[in-house]
């Protein structure tokens, strides 16, 4: 896998200020420029948020992506954008933020430092994040040989998502 | 046997119907004029399948396909249908969240689109949503075996070879019929596995790729009639091709646009000559001004 330099990873994007379509779609353009492949992409998601209830819906979506950049690269880059597209880097961590760009899988490798842990430590639980990736990698072959539309049927089975509105928009 | 009534198939026909040993025939439909011509041709159900997605929207897969959408087209076959049943297939994330927004959905399907009822794939893990949805009065449709929603489709692998996975069906099929469900599509199971189900379920079972003894067969209606533009799937048979026939008719329109042998005035529209005289005159006049 490692052998093309080629990786492919899943991100997650959020965002609950401004238009949040708009803003997902800006985070996208973003990575592109910078060299990022995307491969695919899911349909944009209408969630509600959590943590933090009194804040405004959020709309959620991922994407299947490329790149040679390696996870730490790839980390600063996303919180670059973050950054660019005006989220505060010492904002609450439940606050209401224009973009939010996560790595949930970069390839099938396990990474656990202090700054990034990959496959993200809360995609399990989080229906707004693994069911937009599960759309747009359902195949993807996770760490554990378990593809990602698998692993979203198997948490679906052990989790109480009741409580997590998810709603896939038209596209 | 071909049922010699008009009258519209329900629900408790169906499952006469496995009680009296007729076979149920089903197929896809996604519009009304195909709807139309298999409500005629005597098909007893029609699936509004989420295989719209890849079948005639062009996605990769059937997971992007939204409520609207479906809805947008099974309202569009329950318009082009006397006969048949129509049901409602719930595509992805209609119904895996939460019970409550399943039936939402559910309702939705069948208040906006006049279908008869619903189908969800996955096993027994969706039990309490079939229960909920039969209990709000919506006839629901079971789907096991290989999911589309849930593996790669390319793949086709048969599922049910194991006898752990062959137990996991059975148990499935047994909670989903005790939740309420009407009837099962079984999808990619040794053929086997689905007669020994057919025989010990009440509902009907429907195969799709589980052999000759499912109390019904259904086929996405393109892959059957060859239009789908994929190589279809080791079950499929190919009973006309409609590809070849359909790219035989269009070759000959371009050729016969471009040639100008297609229209004659034979297909055209007269009006009386002097009306014509009368508008030649007046774009003279025009001119010489």
């Amino acid at each position: 896998m490692a052998t093309t330099g080629k990786e492919n990873v899943v991100l997650a994007f959020g965002s609950n200020l401004g238009d949040g379509k708009k803003n997902i779609e800006s985070a996208m353009a973003a990575l592109e420029e910078n060299g990022i492949a995307i491969v695919s992409r899911s349909s944009f998601y209408k969630t509600s948020p959590i943590g933090n209830p009194n804040q405004p819906d959020f709309i959620n979506a991922a994407a299947l992506a490329a790149t040679e950049l390696p996870s730490r690269s790839l980390m600063k880059l996303c919180k670059k954008i973050e950054a660019s597209m005006g989220r505060e880097i010492d904002a609450p961590r439940w606050s209401a933020r224009p973009i939010d760009i996560d790595i949930l899988l970069y390839g099938n490798h396990t990474i656990d430092t202090p700054d990034l842990i990959v496959p993200h430590p809360r995609m399990g639980e989080r229906m707004f994040a693994l069911a937009p990736a599960a759309e747009a990698a359902p195949h993807f072959m996770m760490p554990g040989g378990v593809t990602l539309i698998d692993f979203f049927n198997s948490r679906l089975e052990r989790i109480d998502f009741s409580k997590q509105t998810v709603e896939k928009l038209p596209c | 046997m071909i049922r010699e009534t008009d009258m519209k198939v329900t629900v408790g026909e169906l499952t006469e119907m496995k009680r009296n040993g007729d076979k149920i025939c089903m197929l896809t439909a996604y519009d009304t004029p195909t709807a139309r011509l298999l409500d005629e041709a005597g098909v007893d159900v029609l699936l509004v399948g989420d295989s719209l997605g890849n079948v005639v929207l062009g996605y990769k897969d059937t997971l992007p396909v939204t409520m609207d959408q479906m809805t947008h087209h099974a309202a569009a076959v329950v318009r082009g249908v006397e006969r048949a049943l129509v049901i409602f297939d719930m595509p992805f994330m209609s119904y895996q969240a939460s019970v409550e927004e399943a039936v939402r959905n559910a309702g939705r399907a069948i208040k906006e689109t006049g279908c008869n009822m619903v189908k969800l794939e996955g096993g027994g893990r969706f039990a309490d949503v079939v229960r909920a949805m039969v209990d709000s009065g919506i006839p629901v449709c079971a789907h096991l075996g290989l999911t589309p929603q849930s593996v790669n489709i390319i793949g086709y692998k048969a599922q049910g070879k194991q006898y752990e996975k062959a137990k996991e069906i059975e148990d499935d099929a047994l909670a989903l019929q005790a939740a309420g469900a009407s009837m099962v599509v079984l999808e990619c199971v040794p053929w086997m596995l689905a007669k020994h189900l057919t025989s010990i379920l009440e509902m009907p079972t429907i195969g799709i790729g589980a052999g000759p003894d499912c109390d019904g067969q259904v086929l996405v209606l393109h892959d059957m009639v060859g239009l789908s533009g994929r190589k279809p799937p080791k079950f499929v048979k190919t009973f006309v091709n409609a590809n070849a026939l359909i790219s035989k008719g269009v070759k000959q329109y371009v050729k016969e646009v471009k040639t100008s042998a297609y229209p004659t005035t034979e297909h055209s529209f007269t009006i009386q000559e002097s009306i014509v005289k009368r508008l030649k005159a007046a774009a003279k006049n025009r001119k010489k001004k």
